[in-house]
């Protein structure tokens, strides 16, 4: 095994004493790893690192990952002890096989034909950054040893491999001072120099105790940023509030914060939460608020996603900064309510001095900052595909299968209601199939990929003494996905237009036309596409869209999570959507076979909300966004040129306001892009809902003259 | 009943805060370059979108003025068009739109009452444009009367030629007036517009000297009304009442009308090209040079 040691010391670490626990055991990998990586001071001059071998890499994503597949490569290089690699393959592939997701036949069928999606991935979470730049090593540990009075007795290993996190970032820390020491004696060029002196001055102190300042506070988040795999940084203007408020040269730690946006930027780290209220309302907001806001302006990066909480207490000036932030055209921030997600945690059994901790892990899922493992994204259910198994008794159309429960022959059916049942009823059977596979990958990651180095930093796991990934934190409620609402409610609502109230078409002439694609069904495909959609401030057609929504919020709290909660629903559309749109057959919103096009998250489907902002956001606020525990995404387009008048900005600060004020809980902001524009011009269907201004109006582009559509695209883009 | 043809949500030039603009057909004046032509007449016309049309031939059926010639171009001819919407119902493509549709003043309402909630914490409110509003005098009054009472901001967009009672009732209830002026030269308004300016300016005195809420707007377009002597007498108007309206607009040429134009058959006889971000600047600085501050609408 020495020998292993010299080639692969992570791998050394993990096979090192294998009748430990797996958790203590990559806490070894982790110690061992820390004292022989290579490590740097990037471009930003922050520490640089990875926490990766050929055999193995840890990230909060996958804690550690079995790569069996590299021994080959390894042997290769060193024959002589191919053997004794051969045996710790299998080991590997053992554990990654167990790991891999324990999904069985029933849910690969409903996977392959992109009705669900119950991966359980769980990835993302927001750790408490704070905890290693506000306490220290020293403290942690001290929570350690406290804990473990409390802890149950079985979890002595679990303690241990805390403890071995802490002694990896002591030893990171140690090398990072030598490190630094040594660059600053040789650097020649003053300013890099300063960074040097101001590195190995940091490494003095931290990891172990508190940082002092806002230099020292941001070396000692990268340490924890980077050994946890660049995760989202989450509430950073609270955490690192205390540290700005110690510094006294605040030009120093401005360049500090606009280094880390580079860092940031440069290790595509994920969301990072802006202002918010304590639960007695009071705002959150403070200086780091709006410098993070003004380089986000300045530097225009797309990553990492900035969220801004707002509230009933939120300031006009910090409305202004927003506002400003969003003219510039970087698309962020998306701003989130507290007045409806805190009631919406409150709701699920989180209490108000937590639920005004949330931020969003990942792309814009919601967390309670260092206290929850909510599981993004445990899995999605398809609306389109179970209103497809609706319509054909539970055979998927795209393939002739009889992959679902048949819920009846809806070509007899003589109610509106009728067809709408057996749609709820796919949905229903459906959605518990997501929970169940969501289920099996949280269990096969509790077993085979603990995380100790989260359990340090996130509540619960060392109170209880349990890892992360098994129930440790406070919360662990699940997140499951609806995708294709307005889709199929746009269809609902046309078969009960055209098919009960003027019947103008039977069930079985329309179901005959969806399994035709809708070939040599002209007219009928023209009166279904062209019915009332939703997005338009039209309530029976927004109803339906709401109705099935909120139904499917329901059946979901009715099912735990492996993690000991429950789940809870919301809707953001990520790439998936494309895959479910074209995995579902022909629709009676006169979707065809194959058309990649579902709704944008909570949104109208993208062309057929065509009566403007206003009325979107009314027929968006029909949903209940206080059930929406895991988070709705909800996208306003708007041309550029709103921004550049002050009744712009205020009509858009407006919008935005009454949005929240009606109950809305998310809000982004998307400006016309150019692409955008060209493809209208190709695609004019798709893109019915776009509004130009054109010489002090609005208007519609697709309605536009190619030439005029033209002269749009160069005076919109001329500024940028 | 009144005639229109589109209600808009969420207009942010027409008026203060967020609002929703009724258009109403009809419109005495014949503005060359008329970017509303679908407003002009008060009767209902059918629009035709020659770029969508794929000359399939489908909406042949029905109409006695329809034909497809040897290259698959379709022909309509107008004076047959009876503007029975066959065409509409048979197309696929949404080639054909019968612009305007007849509706009450209660239904009307209750649509732009749909967005009141944004109306409340802006001041936005019920603009009534057109087309010309004075032109349905009692529909538009009806809207105002009614936007009055629900509490919510209430204006006109006008071109100033409506009845003087138009004016006297609408003011009396606290209409605000985006007022249009184009030309002081009146042969030369005729010219432009087909109508002289004497009434027009005797409605907009009369508003001044009411108090009412007025806004002057004035479209500029490029080598029709903007002379330095047009824009000197207009600025001279503009001094002269000054305090008596709340702000003056300038409204840069757009060609935004003429592809509307050729859809409903009007062969668009006035050629302009779009005002440059030079030419404002020279509107913009001649209004200056005679005292006068303008706004620019974007």
């Amino acid at each position: 095994m020495e020998r292993i040691r010299e080639i692969d010391p992570m791998l050394y670490g993990f096979f090192k004493d294998e009748s430990l626990e797996l958790g203590e055991r990559i806490a070894m990998a982790l110690v061992e790893f820390a004292r022989t990586c290579d490590i740097s001071f990037d471009r930003s001059y922050f520490p640089c690192f990875e926490f990766a071998s050929k055999t193995t890499r840890f990230s909060f994503s996958d804690s550690l990952s079995y790569n069996w597949n590299s021994i080959p490569s390894l042997i290769e290089e060193h024959p002589e002890l191919a053997d004794e690699l051969n045996v710790l393959g299998q080991k590997l592939k053992n554990l990654e096989e167990k790991k891999s997701i324990l999904r069985d036949a029933r849910y690969h069928v409903k996977a392959d034909a992109q009705a669900i999606w119950g991966g359980g991935w769980g990835g993302h979470s927001n750790p408490d950054y704070g905890r290693l730049v506000n306490i220290g090593t020293e403290g942690v540990r001290a929570k350690i040893a406290e804990c473990k009075k409390l802890g149950n007795p079985d979890s002595d290993w679990f303690y241990r491999a805390c403890e071995m996190i802490m002694d990896a970032f002591d030893i990171l820390g140690e090398r990072f001072l030598e490190l630094a020491r040594s660059l600053a004696a040789t650097e020649t060029d003053p300013k890099i120099k300063k960074y040097y002196e101001d590195a190995a001055r940091a490494f003095e102190v931290v990891p172990k105790k508190p940082a002092y300042d806002f230099v020292s506070a941001a070396h000692s988040f990268s340490l924890h940023f980077v050994a946890d795999g660049n995760d989202s940084p989450g509430r950073f203007d609270q955490y690192m509030w205390r540290a700005w408020e110690l510094t006294e040269n605040k030009d120093e730690a401005r360049d500090a914060i606009e280094r880390l946006w580079e860092n940031f930027h440069d290790r595509r780290s994920w969301n990072l939460c802006l202002a918010g209220s304590d639960e007695n309302w009071n705002d959150e907001s403070n200086e780091l608020t709006y410098e993070i806001l003004r380089i986000a302006r300045e530097k225009k990066y797309q990553t990492p996603n900035i969220t801004l909480r707002v509230h009933r207490n939120t300031p006009e000036v910090l409305w202004d900064a927003i506002t400003d932030t969003l003219a510039s055209g970087i698309g962020m921030p998306a701003l989130y309510n507290d007045d409806v997600v805190c009631p919406a945690l409150e709701k699920i059994g989180i209490p108000d001095y937590d639920s005004h901790d949330y931020c969003m892990n990942g792309c814009n899922q919601i967390d309670i900052f260092g206290k929850s493992h909510m599981g993004l994204e445990d899995g999605e259910v398809n609306f389109a595909k179970c209103l497809e198994y609706a319509l054909h008794n539970g055979v998927n159309d795209m393939n002739g299968n009889q992959d679902s429960i048949p819920t009846g022959d809806l070509r007899n059916a003589e109610t509106y209601e009728e067809v709408e049942r057996a749609f709820l009823e796919q949905m229903e059977y459906l959605t518990y199939l997501a929970c169940n596979s969501a289920n099996n990958a949280q269990h096969a990651r509790a077993n085979y990929g603990p995380n100790p180095l989260r359990s340090c930093f996130i509540d619960g796991c060392l109170e209880k003494g349990i890892d992360y990934r098994n129930g440790g934190p406070l919360y662990g409620h699940g997140q499951i996905l609806s995708e294709g609402m307005p889709d199929t409610g746009d269809s609902l609502w046309a078969i009960k237009k055209l098919v009960f109230i003027e019947k103008k078409y039977t069930m079985a002439q329309l179901i005959d036309a969806l399994c035709a694609n809708f070939e040599g069904y002209d007219e009928l495909h023209h009166d279904f596409k062209n019915c009332e959609k939703f997005g338009n401030d039209i309530p029976e057609v927004d109803d339906i869209t709401a109705r099935i929504n909120n139904r499917f919020f329901q059946i979901l709290k009715r099912n735990h999570t492996y993690r000991g909660g429950i789940y809870t629903g919301g809707c953001s559309t990520f790439s998936r959507a494309a895959g479910y749109g074209a995995n579902t057959a022909a629709l009676p919103n006169g979707k065809k076979k194959g058309e990649s096009l579902l709704a944008d998250s909570i949104a109208a489907t993208p062309g057929c909300d065509t009566h403007g902002p206003t009325s979107l956001i009314k027929s968006v606020l029909k949903y209940d966004h206080v059930e929406a525990g895991s988070g709705f995404v909800f996208q306003n387009k708007f041309d550029k040129k709103i921004f550049n008048t002050e009744k712009g900005r205020e009509s858009f600060k407006a919008l935005a306001k009454a949005f929240f004020a009606g109950g809305g809980q998310q809000y982004t902001v998307t400006v016309v892009s150019r692409e955008e524009l060209l493809d209208a011009m190709e695609n004019p269907d798709a893109h019915r809902d776009l509004i130009v201004r054109v010489g002090g109006y609005s208007a519609y582009f697709v309605q536009l003259d190619r030439g005029l559509q033209e002269n749009v695209i160069a005076r919109t883009f001329l500024e940028v | 009943m009144g005639t229109i043809f589109n209600i808009q949500k969420f207009c942010i030039h027409d008026g203060d805060g967020i609002r929703t603009c009724v258009f109403l057909k009809g419109c005495p004046l014949r503005c060359i370059w008329c970017h509303n032509p679908e407003g002009l007449d008060r009767e209902r016309n059918l629009s035709f979108f020659e770029e969508r049309c794929t000359g399939c031939g489908r909406c042949l059926e029905k109409c006695p003025g329809r034909s497809i010639d040897e290259n698959g171009k379709l022909h309509i001819e107008r004076e047959k068009c009876t503007l029975c919407g066959s065409c509409v119902e048979a197309c696929l493509n949404k080639v054909n739109e019968i612009m305007g549709y007849e509706a009450s003043a209660e239904e009307v309402f209750a649509d732009v009452m749909k967005d009141k909630m944004f109306y409340d914490t802006t001041g936005g409110g019920l603009t009534v444009s057109g087309g010309e509003p004075s032109w349905q005098a009692d529909f538009t009054l009806s809207l105002l009367r009614m936007g009055k009472e629900a509490g919510i901001g209430i204006a006109v967009e006008s071109c100033g030629i409506g009845k003087r009672e138009f004016y006297a009732e609408a003011a009396d209830l606290g209409t605000t007036f985006l007022f249009d002026m184009k030309c002081m030269d009146s042969p030369k308004h005729k010219a432009l517009t087909g109508v002289s300016n004497e009434h027009i300016i005797g409605n907009l005195l009369y508003l001044f000297e009411r108090g009412a809420d007025v806004r002057i707007r004035m479209p500029m377009i490029p080598g029709c009304n903007d002379t330095e002597e047009d824009i000197a007498k207009l600025a001279a108007f503009l001094k002269e009442h000054e305090g008596k309206y709340k702000y003056a607009e300038i409204m840069p040429y757009h060609t935004l009308g003429v592809g509307k134009s050729g859809r409903l058959g009007r062969e668009a006889e006035f050629k302009a090209e779009n005002a440059t971000d030079e030419d404002t600047a020279r509107w913009v600085s001649l209004f200056a040079q005679n005292g006068i501050t303008v706004k620019v609408s974007k």
